[in-house]
């Protein structure tokens, strides 16, 4: 009786993980089938100025990058993110009523072409088309604000 | 007729170069030389014509036209070449005229080399190319460093295997744990990033605005700095 129960258990213990990871495949295809083909871009918004120093929270991964800047103060004002298959375009919202478009025009198995496009109420301040190294990124940087400058990360991957 | 002592002296008087005995002599002789020369002066008066009459026309029509080439006149007919005449006298008696320029060459022999007095000035070795001693000069002058614009040459360094393939495993990751595709804080932790450059195919800006595209590195992601002159905040 021990050993038959001993048996269920094993056996129960084998076959079950194996169905969950088969459904949890059969999940992770139908999730890979529906953004397969699309590019997951994500805009992040730093805010870098002399007012403040040091890298806040979540920009370690980018510090070395933004030290380049002559800033000595950074601090993330937001991220936001999107996938977005080829020739889709979504519009990511920052500080100031400004707005950030992008548009993916292609993507092969090691750049993906990005249209990106960055708007005030003013009229446009950046239109540019640009070719991502897959699982890389760019960064706009310039317009004022708040005694200092926003850097928009721009990150695509697939 | 002969004039009487007085009337000389009235006349001398009148006309204003008289002494002053005629002066005298002719106020003895009952006359005013003051009014004998208002008088002269009012006939003199009377009789200038009103208007002049133009001589210079009358005379020119008896001359004629006439031209006096005064400048024909004093020079020869033909200017004296003072190099031919000179040369003659050199050339004299020569059948094959000598040149100057090979002669002076022969005589001084071909010219040294001016870099050998040079090059140590500027420190220089002798058997230095001056082309390369320049360019290098020109790139640790300007601090030169060669960087790549906006091209996609660039390779992986040698650990790109292994960032690949935890990218491959944090995109499963990723896939699994993701919900709408945007990636929450703690998945964006699990992604590596390869930093890259990009390729800009194209590149526009608002008006007002400035661009400048950076790079600090083989590997660092590319810049594009955008500045707004009206001081606009994005």
């Amino acid at each position: 009786m021990n050993l038959f129960r001993w048996l269920v258990v094993i056996v129960l213990s084998v076959a079950a993980p194996a169905a969950a990871s088969a459904a949890t495949g059969d999940l992770f295809a139908e999730k890979k089938s529906a953004t397969g083909e699309a590019v997951k871009i994500r805009v992040w918004t730093v805010h870098a100025s002399n007012q403040t120093k040091g890298v806040g929270d979540g920009l370690e991964r980018i510090e070395k990058h933004l030290r380049n800047l002559n800033y000595e103060g950074f601090s993330l004002l937001s991220k936001d993110g999107a996938s977005v298959a080829p020739k889709a375009s979504k519009k990511f919202n920052v500080v100031g009523d400004k707005s950030v478009k992008v548009t993916v025009l292609s993507k092969d198995e090691k750049r993906a072409r990005v249209r990106v496009q960055v708007t005030s109420p003013k009229g446009k301040l950046l239109d540019t088309t640009v070719s991502i190294r897959r699982n890389g990124f760019f960064m706009v940087a310039g317009p004022r604000h708040k005694k200092g400058v926003l850097v928009l990360p721009i990150f695509a991957r697939y | 007729m002969g004039l009487t002592e007085t009337e000389a002296s009235r006349l001398r008087a009148e006309d204003g170069v008289g002494s002053a005995d005629d002066e005298k002599q002719a106020v003895a002789g009952g006359h005013d030389p003051a009014e004998d020369r208002a008088f002269r002066q009012a006939v003199r008066a009377a009789l200038v014509p009103e208007a002049t009459p133009p001589l210079a026309d009358t005379v020119m029509a008896r001359l004629g036209s006439m031209r006096s080439d005064v400048r024909g006149a004093v020079q020869e007919e033909v200017a004296p070449r003072i190099a031919d005449s000179v040369m003659s006298v050199v050339m004299d008696g020569c059948a094959n005229p000598p040149r100057v320029s090979e002669a002076i060459r022969a005589e001084a022999g071909g010219p040294q080399s001016m870099w050998s007095a040079i090059a140590p000035a500027v420190g220089a070795d002798i058997g230095q190319d001056i082309g390369e001693l320049l360019r290098g000069s020109v790139n640790a002058e300007g601090n030169f460093e060669a960087m790549g614009w906006m091209t996609p040459r660039r390779r992986f360094a040698i650990g790109g295997l292994g960032v690949a393939i935890a990218a491959a495993a944090a995109v499963l990751f990723t896939i699994g744990l993701g919900g709408d595709g945007v990636g929450s804080a703690a998945t964006s932790a699990m992604t590596p990033i390869l930093d890259a450059p990009v390729d800009i195919e194209d590149l526009e800006v608002g008006a007002s605005s400035l661009v400048q595209v950076l790079q600090f590195g083989e590997e660092a992601p590319t810049i594009i700095f955008v500045s707004d002159y009206a001081g606009d905040e994005l």
